[in-house]
């Protein structure tokens, strides 16, 4: 098996760094103003209670310090990002009226091979404006409401208002306020009472021109009884200077729901990517996250559950990689402030080529939240002597009526596990890349089938070149 | 005006303090004021979830010696005895003074053992690791040295006993452990104080351990102040090459407790353990962190936390694991599990690891839970009543690190704390 090993750089082994030259029709001036706030509300001719929205965000924003925890984000310069892009001056109603280039890109992501798949509803947001979406009349004929958030707003103002932000206060963290801010974009969901979706929602999202921010906003509303599951996939092409990904998720679900919300993230490797994600789980519904975090410069990202309801279910599964120059500071967070609640996480870290993986989590059980339960495991495979990783996991118990078990390894892959897969004829680096494989299979066998075909294709790249 | 009447504080403060230490040789002295600059210039540490500010250290007059009756039974029982006001005799066997053991006053020994002092003292422990060790660095007194020649095994613990004797609003005492190559050593420490004693009390005490090539050191401490006190304890170690240093702690006293344990693994096969049985009850707060850094390639370490929560106790443990680059091989366990007994105790567990090599092995878990009433159904259905069930189960809980306790004497010494615990659990 006289196989050389491939030696890839990062940059080279980014399949998606393409980019159709500058296509944006309106593109703003660098930086972040009150005047560029009141610009984007104004182009977008929203009401008034959502300019004093992004006002008042934009003024918590500024007031706010950065983190001093988490990663470096001392290289990145508010004032030199784009807040606002939209690639065409109006959104395609049909698959051939969108423009042929963007068409082309998404073309080569694979999204209308995976519309034909019956994906329930392909809303594909290409820099800040959605421009192609499509929802399948099934899901439409139930009720289920799936559209960008710019058109939820004018088309579902009432339902928009009652939730918007009460989930994610702007109050919540520098980021989350700089998204309320200058949000454009991103995905409105709204499920009724005992509508089940049987396949999944789906919207992929792309960041195309050089230093701009992605902050798109997401608002699922899983009524009662419902079933729903989300998917989002993320690409962005390789620019050498930074761009800022910063998006804002909130999702409520209600009384006996259950909703599922799936990631799986490659940004560039100079993308950073702040995301705050959080969910509120009412009496006996159920929320999942399935969160997978590929590429990137910086992730910050924690998706929570706070379980408010008796009997409600937070689950987080998630892998995160970082290659070269990559830090993944990722985790959950589980808040039980309701009876029997129950929340699990399982963490999945990979770190390569001198990649820096951290776990970050917390389980808080507060006081009267008799028979609750968590279950935390964070597992991090270390590939070569570059590479570190931290867990830094955070548990608060407050009543003696709860169970919380947290556990955690930190590893290289096994030599015993090489050595035999080597002796059945696989060379080291097939070796290498199945036990990875195996250590990620619990993440990858709960993602729709075209993720995990993707998920598969994007670790073996990452991959390529990890030995020696 | 302020400053100025601050400037004169610190003045009046300078001067008690040459004062005091007047007989000290002038390096050590220098070393003091050093240190109470830096502990004047320090803000009181931000714990997050231990909340300290609002203490106003400089109105404590920690100088001042108000000292009482010692029993005679804790003064027959140790080694040496350490109060407020100094370092009583010092009690070694035959044997362990012709094998060269040192064990005195640290005082004295600033001007015995200079050489040998200063190899240690203040070299394994940062005094601007917080206010709280400068504090103790610029004023410690009693204190205690402890020298094992190299090869020496001291058979029988040394065990060191501090009583709080008296009304004396602060006591600091410093410690320093020097294991020589090859050398075998078991140091039990308690902190003691009269139970009905409700006078306040600050403690911050500073240990500083050093283990040299192929030395085993064990360290136990027993904390069981008086219910007025608050410690801040701060023990460190550095261990050698293919040395072992132990640790064995039992938390039980006090009002706060602020524990902090630190070992750096600096050469190669350096190992540690960490055992801590900790018990909270009525509205203790007791803040622990084990801390370990492997420097050194094939360094192993194991944490190990079993504690019990009652009444409105809070808890919080800290454990963090460092493996350094080029500390291959190394292995780094942390474990920590606590029983909760009441809705109105808490208990924190941030177990990290920080991990910046690949060819190793680290671990850690965490949990946290009530006692067990399927366990308590089947004690009950034996016969035993409710209350002694639930004994059974706590003791049951504990049992596996009392176990792992030692020596002897601490197992007893802790599993009696235990049941004294268990008594006033209702």
């Amino acid at each position: 098996m006289a196989t050389t090993p491939k030696k890839l750089e990062l940059h080279d082994e980014y399949e998606y760094g393409f980019n159709d030259g500058d296509v944006g029709v309106l593109k703003f001036q660098r930086g972040l103003t009150r005047e560029v706030v009141e610009e984007i509300s104004r182009i977008k001719q929203e009401p008034a209670w959502m300019r004093d929205f992004r006002l008042h965000a934009l003024d918590v924003f500024l007031k706010k310090p950065m983190p001093t925890w988490g990663g470096d984000l001392s290289h990145l310069d508010f004032d030199d990002i784009f807040y606002y892009v939209r690639p065409s001056e109006r959104q395609g109603r049909t698959w051939d009226e969108v423009p042929a280039s963007i068409k082309d890109t998404f073309e080569r992501l694979g999204i209308p091979e995976a519309e034909r798949k019956f994906l329930a509803g392909v809303s594909a947001q290409y820099d800040s404006e959605v421009v192609y979406h499509n929802i399948h009349r099934e899901l439409a004929d139930q009720g289920v409401l799936f559209c960008d958030t710019d058109t939820a707003l004018r088309e579902y103002p009432d339902l928009v208002r009652e939730y918007f932000g009460t989930i994610i206060p702007p109050e919540d963290n520098k980021f989350a306020a700089l998204n309320s801010a200058v949000w454009s974009g991103g995905s409105f969901v709204y499920i009724p009472k005992g509508v089940h979706c049987r396949i999944p929602l789906q919207a992929y999202f792309r960041i195309n021109s050089e230093k701009m921010g992605q902050f798109e906003r997401t608002l699922i509303i899983a009524d009662e009884d419902s079933f729903g599951h989300y998917v989002e996939g993320c690409t962005a092409p390789v620019y050498n200077s930074e761009s800022l990904h910063s998006a804002v998720v909130e999702i409520l679900v209600k009384e006996s729901a259950q909703m599922r919300y799936t990631t799986v993230q490659n940004w560039a490797p100079n993308v950073y990517n702040l995301v705050t994600k959080r969910a509120v789980a009412q009496k006996n519904a159920t929320m999942e996250w399935v969160d997978g975090n590929i590429g990137s410069k910086l992730t910050m990202k924690y998706p929570s559950v706070y379980l408010v309801g008796e009997g409600a279910r937070g689950m987080v599964l998630s892998i995160a990689v970082a290659g070269k120059d990559q830090h993944q500071d990722t985790g959950s967070k589980m808040y039980h402030y309701a009876p029997n609640t129950t929340s699990t996480i399982l963490s999945k870290s990979i770190s390569k080529h001198g990649g820096k993986t951290t776990y970050r989590g917390l389980v808080h059980m507060a006081k009267g939240v008799e028979g609750a339960k968590s279950n935390v495991k964070c597992d991090t495979l270390i590939l070569d002597q570059q590479s570190t990783s931290d867990t830094i996991p955070y548990t608060e118990v407050l009543d003696s009526r709860v169970q919380m078990e947290h556990e955690a390894t930190v590893t290289k892959v096994s030599e015993e596990q090489l050595f035999y897969l080597m002796s059945r004829g696989l060379s080291e680096e097939e070796a290498t890349r199945m036990v990875v494989m195996g250590f990620i299979e619990p993440f990858t066998r709960e993602l729709p089938m075209e993720f995990a075909v993707e998920m598969n294709r994007l670790i073996k790249f990452e991959m390529e070149g990890a030995i020696g | 005006m302020e400053t100025s009447a601050a400037t004169a504080v610190s003045s009046e403060l300078r001067v008690r303090q040459q004062e005091f230490f007047a007989t000290e040789p002038a390096w050590h002295r220098a070393e003091r004021q050093r240190s109470l600059t830096l502990y004047e210039g320090m803000p009181i540490p931000e714990r997050p979830r231990t909340p300290l500010t609002g203490r106003r250290l400089e109105a404590i007059p920690y100088l001042e010696r108000r000292p009482g009756p010692v029993p005679a039974g804790v003064r027959a029982a140790a080694t040496v005895l350490l109060t407020p006001a100094g370092t009583a005799d010092v009690a070694l066997t035959p044997a362990q003074t012709a094998a060269g053991v040192i064990v005195m006053d640290l005082a004295v020994a600033l001007t015995q053992h200079p050489d040998r002092v200063r190899q240690i003292l203040g070299q394994i422990q940062n005094d601007a690791f917080d206010r709280y060790t400068a504090l103790n660095r610029a004023f410690w007194h009693p204190g205690l040295f402890c020298y094992i020649p190299p090869e020496v095994e001291v058979v029988d613990p040394i065990t060191v006993v501090h009583w709080l004797d008296g009304e004396s609003p602060g006591y600091l005492p410093r410690m320093a452990i020097l294991a020589d190559e090859a050398a075998r050593v078991t140091v039990v420490e308690t902190l003691l104080g009269d139970p009905a004693d409700l006078h306040r009390v600050l403690v911050s005490e500073v240990m500083e351990v050093q283990a040299r090539e192929g030395s085993h050191v064990t360290v136990a401490g027993i904390q069981q102040l008086p219910p007025g006190a608050e410690a801040f304890l701060r023990r460190s170690a550095q261990v050698g090459k293919d040395a072992r240093v132990d640790w064995h702690t039992g938390e039980f006293g006090g009002a706060l407790s602020v524990a902090g344990l630190t070992t750096n693994l600096r050469d190669a096969g350096a190992s540690m353990s960490s055992v801590t049985v900790f018990y909270g009850t009525g509205s203790q707060h007791q803040d622990y962190t084990a801390e370990v850094v492997h420097e050194a390639p094939h360094t192993r370490s194991a944490i190990l936390a079993r504690g019990v929560m009652g009444d409105r106790a809070r808890s919080v443990f800290t454990g963090q694991s460092v493996i350094k680059k080029g500390a291959v091989g190394s292995d780094a366990r942390q474990k920590e599990q606590t029983l909760m007994l009441s809705d109105q105790a808490r208990a924190d567990a941030i177990p990290s690891l920080q991990i910046d090599d690949n060819d190793v092995f680290a671990a850690h878990s965490a949990s946290a839970g009530p006692v067990d009433p399927t366990m308590l159904y089947y004690l009950e259905s034996r016969g035993l009543e409710p209350e002694e069930a639930r004994r059974v189960v706590i003791r049951g809980f504990l049992e596996p690190v009392l176990a792992s306790l030692a020596p002897a004497s601490v197992q007893e010494r802790v599993r009696e704390l235990v049941e004294t615990k268990l008594g006033g659990e209702s």
